[in-house]
């Protein structure tokens, strides 16, 4: 592809300087290089070069005529490339997925948007041949991530509906938020939680609704991430797919496991939906709580 | 390299500026760089000629005179040139950059800060007052996404390690047909050569590397393929659970009906896939008794059996 062939990259940057020297005259070379994502002394090389292009003659009434010694670049005589290029199969791509996102991020709150959000797609979609098809899912919507952004920004509170898969409960808890996080596939809200006094990770995808709550104030002494871990080991008796994808610590051709969890709900609660895949060896109270549970529920059968 | 450069920019001005079509003869007397011998300038035309086709540059071949067949000529139009998104208005630049800047540190941010250049030389102000604080992000700097991404601009077959269910890794081969990310994963969509249907494969069960198989723009699109259309029809099998009260909340999200009465609530839910719906069953232990169908039924019933002996 273009984007591996440095020197093409490099014709591609010439093509490019032009129409973006148009509509940003006076730019400031340090600028320029960084918004091209290269150094001073490429840009340099670049403008050097441009310099000596232009129309067939090669007289300075044909040539692009740029003025860069100040250390501020400004172009003239360059009408030919002052359009700027059409966008490539890829970068249409690109910025047609990140338009789905933003469209199923405000999903249905803000009509006008996503309408103006279809048109864009739409030509963008004439430019693909060949186009390819995109469904992208927001793990949090428009208008809860503004008011979560909004928070971290002022240091403010929000009170956070939450669904917790290990407790299967929905709750709601008073939350200063830190920080929106990626870890492994998941994005996650950091923040410190007056319910739990300690500092919590919120799934984003399993936050059900957010509002903005007045100042809880900030607890006096140190917050300590105080969630225990509990060490627990395993015996697999079929190594499958989803049994590497729930608890990915467990090696593809051993038998056993010690694994570090947080929550004991969360562990029993994974090890009964492994289906008899996985077993619990210790400690013997999660062995027994398994139990209990598997029994429990196998007596609605009976 | 500098000449080189330099040639490619001065034939790109050229071609973009004549109102008619340029003879190669044209080309060499008045564009600068091209030199030597008559069969160096035709090489040295070719590949100039492959460079900027690969940059997504579109040269026009076409005849002088309809008249006289003679000398074959060459134009770029501005019109497929130029970024043909036209009459935005502030609020559509702003989408589209915020469009761009959804990728920052994942698979397609170089490609998607190139776009944004493109788009911020329009020179048009961006306008944020009809927006809400948005700060779209999409997750994934797997480089095998950046892989199948590339695979599908160039419309190139992929092959890859897959883990299948019994979490063995099989070799596919696929012609990816489109990209969704659904459940905090990203799945490819395509077709599978070699059982010749329509497959989909979750980007992070991918073994290894991804690997392009034979040239790009080896396939098509069928045009009428839509990713909406493979989800499930309304056929999908029901199931019907009692689940108690206030217990199942993940079960109700996903439920078409629910029931509600005193000892347990009576839910409907489409089956899209049997082993996701067991685990699932089972990950709420005695809340949720299975009513139908006997498949499903009987699988939570063994599954549990299976659990109490071994944890016995």
């Amino acid at each position: 592809m273009a984007k591996k062939d440095p020197g093409l990259a490099r014709t591609a940057r010439l093509l490019d300087l032009v129409p973006y020297l148009t509509t940003h005259q006076g730019i400031a070379i340090a600028d320029l290089a960084k918004t091209f994502n290269t150094t001073v002394k490429e840009i340099t090389d670049d403008l050097n070069t441009l310099w000596m292009c232009g129309l067939p003659g090669y007289t300075p009434l044909e040539l692009i005529d740029l003025e860069f010694e100040s250390g501020f670049v400004s172009i003239r005589n360059a009408e030919t490339l002052a359009a700027p290029r059409a966008l490539d199969r890829a970068e249409a791509l690109s910025v047609f997925m990140g338009l789905d996102l933003l469209s199923a991020e405000l999903s249905n709150s803000n009509e006008s948007l996503t309408s103006e959000i279809a048109n864009l797609q739409d030509q963008l979609r004439t430019q693909l041949i060949s186009a390819p098809q995109v469904q992208i899912e927001a793990s949090l919507n428009s208008e809860f991530r503004a008011l979560i952004l909004r928070a971290i920004r002022r240091r403010g509170w929000l009170e956070i509906t939450y669904h917790s898969a290990a407790n299967d409960q929905v709750t709601k808890r008073n939350v200063a938020p830190y920080e929106l996080s990626q870890s492994g596939s998941h994005e996650y809200l950091q923040g410190y939680c007056s319910s739990a006094k300690s500092i919590r990770n919120f799934r984003a995808d399993r936050i059900v609704d957010v509002i903005e709550i007045a100042d809880q104030g900030w607890p006096n002494n140190q917050v300590v991430e105080n969630e225990d871990a509990i060490r627990y080991e395993v015996k697999v008796h079929a190594a499958s797919r989803q049994v590497l994808e729930v608890l990915p610590q467990v090696a593809a051709n051993s038998s056993t496991a010690t694994i570090q969890g947080f929550s004991a709900p969360w562990i029993s609660r994974a090890i009964l939906s492994l289906a008899g895949q996985v077993e619990a060896l210790t400690p013997k109270e999660l062995r027994a709580a398994i139990h209990a549970r598997a029994k429990a529920a196998l007596e609605n059968y009976h | 390299m500098s000449r080189k450069n330099e040639r490619l920019v001065n034939l790109t001005i050229a071609l973009l500026a004549t109102k008619r079509y340029l003879t190669k003869n044209e080309i060499f007397r008045n564009i600068e760089g091209y030199e030597g011998s008559a069969e160096a300038k035709e090489r040295m035309f070719e590949r100039d000629k492959d460079d900027l086709r690969k940059l997504g540059i579109q040269i026009e071949v076409g005849g002088l005179d309809p008249l006289f067949d003679d000398e074959a000529g060459y134009r770029i139009r501005p019109e497929s040139y130029a970024l043909s998104l036209r009459d935005l208005t502030p609020t559509q630049v702003t989408l589209l950059s915020l469009a761009a800047q959804a990728w920052q540190d994942a698979a397609f941010t170089d490609l998607s800060q190139q776009a944004l250049r493109k788009l911020t030389s329009i020179g048009l102000d961006t306008d944020t007052s009809q927006l809400p604080v948005m700060a779209p992000k999409l997750v994934g700097a797997d480089e095998n996404l950046r892989g199948a991404l590339d695979a599908l601009t160039s419309l190139t077959t992929i092959e890859f390690d897959y883990l299948n269910i019994q979490g063995v890794a099989q070799k596919r081969q696929l012609q990816v047909y489109g990209v969704q990310a659904r459940k905090s994963h990203w799945y490819l969509i395509g077709l599978d050569t070699e059982k010749n249907a329509i497959r989909i494969f979750r980007v992070d069960r991918i073994q290894g590397e991804v690997v392009s198989i034979g040239k790009s723009q080896s396939y098509l699109i069928p045009p009428s393929f839509e990713i909406a259309e493979l989800e499930p029809a309304i056929e999908t099998p029901l199931a019907v659970l009692q689940v108690r009260p206030g217990a199942g909340y993940q079960l109700r999200r996903m439920a078409t009906t629910v029931e509600t009465a005193d000892d347990w609530d009576l839910l409907e839910m489409p089956i899209f896939d049997l082993d996701f719906i067991t685990s699932l069953v089972l990950w709420h232990g005695e809340d949720v008794i299975v009513s139908s169908p006997p498949q499903l039924r009987g699988a939570v019933k063994s599954a549990l059996e299976k659990l109490v002996k071994i944890h016995g």
